[in-house]
């Protein structure tokens, strides 16, 4: 399964995360850097529920925090 | 004894409901004309537990989770809501399904749009993620995960999400994703804070365990998933999966050593059981429903659709043949969930082409009106949707489909309008509210209600919850229809309208 992973960070460009959602990867994993973790479900409420058919995994951490998930 | 995990619900759902699931549906309104305690017990009961506050009944969806974690060696269990005290001062992990966690599903939103009131569901959930034992155990550290069917409300509610400090919330088939986040949950790793499972991902059926503990009134899935791809459905973004008769067997065993004498057989369409497409495999079905009635006193359906009940029947006489299987001493109706959603044939064309299916969308009113005629012949009794508000709906198909009520109005049946919920391919749509309603949309909710008290009196008063037992509840129902036609006549008059 082809997957795609993308970070999200406070002020980014949404490019990236358009070129992967968009891309042919059925699985998307991705990871908000945010102080506030709900928030991240916030910024990506629109897509969330607009997507049917790819696998979402949403993490979130703190901007200090490492880029891993 | 202790559990790593609990897996578990609220009363609504964590209940047989008198062992007639149909009452369930009362929770999905507030408790209008009676008390809360009082409209609690008559749709949600308490269980029976055993020592542990294991119920010896629980949802399905639940046992799904519990068999996947227990199946891949993690310590979990179903616990009664009322039991979790003792559990959550050692568990880590606390899972949590529903199937409309804040009553934004129809017909909850309906009901409370309606009246104003909130329904029960919502009210019930929100008092029970608050229970001090919960707080107590989160404070610890415990982990908590929700999911099922009404998973996609949290998107909408994140004040309630922030609240109850939910860490993940699962949206799909979670049979395998669960055991992988319970893993991560007891190795304290990350948890992520949402996982759709999309439909690329769904479990093969060697994936799905079989349930280890009874289910709810004796309900075994028979099928995943639906072909039809009526736009406004999520559960036929899913593969269709028709699980082999062995592994109902197995499922039905586990009811059965349970004590319970009753089966549901679960599909979103059980004539399509087996089936190549939607062409039915009758040799299947009577398998699979003699198999169930060796078993069982009683064998109900939770689903079936309009067309291939019409089908079916000109085809093969399943209807007549299935039924003269079930039908016995200890059984002499049946009732389903099936969907009408529009009168109109326009609007099915655009909404649900393949809802008539092997029939063109454009015979769809035809095709309801003759499963009905069947249905009605054969002692079936069905509980029908209508959707209000469907995207692109018109004036003329909301006409159509007052038009195809009165052509219901001989046949036996409950018909329950719906307010449109943004789900499946129209997750991106608007929401249909209070402020959409026209006097069509009126016309149509009065018909349904005067059908629907006419044929709930005459089911009440010689097929549904017979028996000197059911007695407290008949009368508490019956009174509940009265409240409900008295409602109904001052909001006629209030609208100038003549009584139907």
């Amino acid at each position: 399964m082809k997957e795609a992973r993308v970070i999200l960070r406070e002020g980014s460009d949404e490019k990236e995360f358009l070129s992967a959602v968009s891309s042919e990867a059925q699985r998307i994993t991705i990871l908000v850097k945010t102080d506030d973790k709900i928030s991240a479900i916030e910024r990506l409420r629109n897509f969330l529920l607009s997507n049917v058919s790819k696998t979402i995994v949403v993490y979130a951490s703190n901007p200090g925090e490492r880029d891993e998930v | 004894m202790r559990f790593d995990v609990v897996i578990t619900s609220d009363r609504t759902m964590m209940s047989n409901h008198h062992g007639k699931e149909f009452l369930g549906f009362a929770a999905t309104g507030p408790p209008i004309g009676l008390p809360e305690r009082l409209w609690m017990w008559m749709c949600a009961p308490k269980p029976k537990v055993d020592k542990l506050g294991r119920p010896l009944e629980a949802p399905y969806g639940l046992r799904k989770i519990e068999a996947s974690l227990v199946s891949a060696g993690i310590n979990a269990a179903v616990i009664d809501p009322d039991h979790l005290g003792k559990h959550l001062k050692h568990a880590k992990v606390l899972m949590v399904g529903h199937h409309d966690f804040f009553a934004m599903c129809s017909p909850s939103i309906e009901w409370w749009l309606i009246t104003g009131s909130e329904p029960l569901n919502s009210r019930s959930f929100k008092r029970f993620m608050r229970k001090p034992e919960i707080r107590e155990a989160k404070k610890r550290g415990l982990k908590i995960i929700v999911g099922g069917p009404a998973a996609w409300q949290w998107l909408w509610r994140t004040d309630y999400w922030r609240e109850f400090g939910v860490d993940t919330v699962v949206d799909g088939e979670a049979d395998k994703v669960v055991v992988e986040l319970a893993n991560k949950a007891l190795n304290g790793e990350d948890l992520p804070l949402y996982v759709y499972v999309g439909p690329g991902e769904a479990p093969s059926l060697d994936e799905i365990p079989d349930i280890k503990g009874a289910s709810v009134n004796g309900l075994v899935e028979i099928t995943r998933g639906c072909p039809r791809g009526c736009r406004f459905c999520s559960v036929t973004l899913r593969p269709l999966r028709h699980y082999p008769l062995d592994k109902i067997e197995r499922e039905i065993q586990v009811n059965v050593r349970a004590g319970l004498k009753k089966c549901i057989l679960h599909s979103e369409d059980v004539f399509m059981y087996g089936s190549k497409g939607i062409e039915p495999n009758p040799d299947l079905l009577t398998q699979l429903h003699k198999l169930a009635k060796k078993y069982c006193r009683v064998v109900t359906w939770s689903h079936v659709t309009l067309a291939l009940v019409k089908y079916s029947q000109e085809k093969y006489n399943l209807v007549s043949q299935l039924t003269d299987i079930l039908y016995d001493d200890n059984q002499e109706w049946i009732g389903v969930e099936v969907g009408i959603e529009t009168g109109s044939p326009r609007l099915a064309e655009k909404i649900m082409p393949a809802k008539a299916a092997p029939y063109p969308a454009s015979k769809w009113p035809e095709v309801v009106k003759d499963a009905f005629a069947i249905m009605h012949e054969h002692k079936v009794v069905p509980a029908a949707t209508l959707i209000l508000g469907l995207p692109d709906e018109r004036e003329e198909d909301v006409v159509a489909t007052l038009e195809l009520l009165d052509e219901l109005s001989n046949y036996r049946s409950l018909i329950v309008p719906m307010f449109f919920v943004p789900l499946g391919l129209l997750k991106d749509r608007t929401w249909f509210l209070r402020d959409h309603l026209t006097d069509q949309h009126i016309e149509v909710l009065r018909k349904c209600l005067w059908h629907s008290v006419k044929w709930a009196e005459d089911i009440l008063s010689h097929m549904y919850l017979k028996g000197v037992a059911y007695a407290p509840l008949r009368i508490l129902l019956k009174l509940f229809l009265a409240y409900v036609k008295r409602k109904g006549r001052e909001v006629e008059r209030s609208l100038g309208k003549a009584a139907l």
